[in-house]
């Protein structure tokens, strides 16, 4: 700041010295001068003051013009600064981005190495475990007579045991077949996915089903309808034993995406198991309350996934239950 | 008459047994031969060359597995295919695998039917007294081809 004032003072000493040296010759001759010449002195002193102005309007512009140089040089660092930070942006953008890239395909190979362990665990599991069942059956139905009631109480177990874990292992098979399968996504009329999902999923009972108009979207048809026959069987079996039985499809379109909304008036769920849901084997009922593996949601989560979609779910114990999924809208989908 | 014959060929003990036991229990007055690998079933249907024809009737039907040691269930489809006196002879694939590339291959070589071992909860083993009976009951087969046995 200091500098700059004093810059300034420097700037007027010429001028002040021009002007002061034409008043200082001007005054000397004073005295020597007639009438006419004070007027010529006058016009003297007059002319020193212009120059000196003079003097000091072109330092100003030369002053401004160094300034002006100064500022666009300081702007031209300053560009070429920018430019490099932004090339550096990019460049370290682009390397996260490979680095998200790589770390996806990873992930990616690491989940189907899982998916084809899981297939093949349950795949060669279920051969002998079928061959328990099997054999059980026969012990049952050939050799009844030589067993005592305890012996056969031990026998009806092993075979509860065994169907169970038939059950499961087609459970896991079913999640597999769900991440395995190939996607073939065409333009998809959910209102009318819906309503076939529901004539699949309703067994038996009187069930009120209300449908509302479900936005399009795009998707695999099977995996989709996979989807909505899982969320509407939840539905109806958790209003089992309710008086009236009531289900409901709604959805909406929410920016990017379609939300769609599966709800029941059923015993409903604690809001904390909520993360719960969509694991698999995760069961927030006893078993025996309401039959299944446990793996319906998981295979929902799953298919939703792999449609670049989300699911949730809200609730609370004996209120029902609401199930959304979203999947992208638009092309720009998996 | 002779009583029809179904050859099934299995390496699995497991499954012999139940196949065997519900195939026999189905009343469909078929005697079951069993054999345990794709070698001994090339010599059950004559398809081994070493070996002179032993007047043992053709089967009926054949139900085969796929997984076996020394020669596949494929190779046994390939030869009883290639050969005039068998390729009519109804041959049911039974097998774990669902790969549709295994599917695939069965029906290109031949295969009539293709099952998928399972647990049945009707009974041990259900599934393949209902092939049976509709490969050896139902099912016609042209009587153009050489006698049935040899």
């Amino acid at each position: 700041m200091s500098t700059h004032v004093s810059k300034r003072w420097a700037d007027l000493w010429l001028p002040a010295a021009v002007a002061g040296l034409g008043a200082v010759g001007a005054v000397a001759l004073r005295p020597l001068a007639s009438g006419s010449e004070r007027a010529f002195l006058a016009g003297g002193l007059l002319l020193a003051a212009a120059a000196g102005a003079i003097v000091f309007l072109l330092q100003l512009s030369r002053r401004q013009a160094r300034m002006l140089a100064e500022t666009r040089r300081a702007l031209e660092t300053r560009m070429l600064e920018a430019r490099e930070a932004e090339a550096s942006l990019r460049r370290l953008s682009e390397d996260l981005e490979q680095r998200v890239r790589s770390r996806t395909r990873l992930l990616e190979s690491t989940m189907s190495d899982l998916e084809a362990l899981n297939f093949s665990v349950s795949h060669d599991l279920r051969s002998p475990i079928g061959a328990v069942l099997n054999f059980v059956m026969i012990l049952e139905e050939e050799h009844r007579e030589q067993l005592d009631a305890s012996g056969r109480e031990i026998l009806a177990r092993i075979r509860a045991s065994a169907e169970r874990a038939i059950q499961l292992l087609e459970g896991l098979l079913r999640l597999s077949r769900a991440g395995r399968a190939e996607l073939t996504v065409e333009p998809l009329d959910m209102t009318a996915l819906a309503r076939e999902a529901f004539a699949q999923a309703h067994e038996e009972g009187e069930v009120e089903f209300v449908l509302r108009p479900l936005p399009p979207t795009r998707g695999d048809r099977a995996l989709i309808g996979t989807v909505l026959v899982n969320l509407l069987g939840n539905a109806i079996k958790y209003t089992r034993g309710r008086e009236k039985r009531h289900v409901e499809v709604s959805g909406f379109r929410n920016e990017a995406e379609n939300v769609y909304a599966v709800s029941d008036d059923g015993v409903g769920f604690d809001a904390r198991f909520a993360s719960k849901l969509f694991g698999a084997f995760e069961r927030l009922h006893p078993p025996g309350e309401f039959e299944g593996a446990g793996i319906g949601l998981a295979v929902v989560a799953r298919i939703v996934l792999r449609h670049g979609g989300r699911v949730w779910a809200e609730g609370s114990p004996e209120q029902g239950a609401t199930f959304f999924f979203s999947l992208p809208d638009g092309e720009e989908g998996p | 008459m002779t009583t029809p014959v179904l050859l099934l060929i299995e390496d699995d003990r497991d499954h012999v047994d139940v196949a065997t036991r519900a195939l026999l229990r189905a009343g469909l007055g078929v005697k079951v031969r069993v054999v345990r690998d794709g070698k001994e079933a090339l010599d059950a249907l004559g398809l081994d060359d070493s070996l002179a024809h032993d007047g043992q009737p053709l089967p009926r039907a054949v139900f085969l597995d796929l997984k076996m040691p020394r020669i596949d269930g494929w190779e046994v489809l390939r030869r009883i295919r290639e050969s005039p006196r068998t390729a009519r002879i109804p041959v049911v694939v039974v097998s774990e695998s669902d790969r549709p590339e295994d599917v695939r291959l069965s029906y290109a070589l031949g295969a009539n039917s293709y099952l998928l071992k399972r647990f049945d909860p009707r009974g041990p083993g259900a599934y393949l007294a209902e092939a049976a009976r509709y490969w050896i009951e139902l099912n016609q087969v042209p009587n153009d081809t050489e006698a049935r046995t040899w």
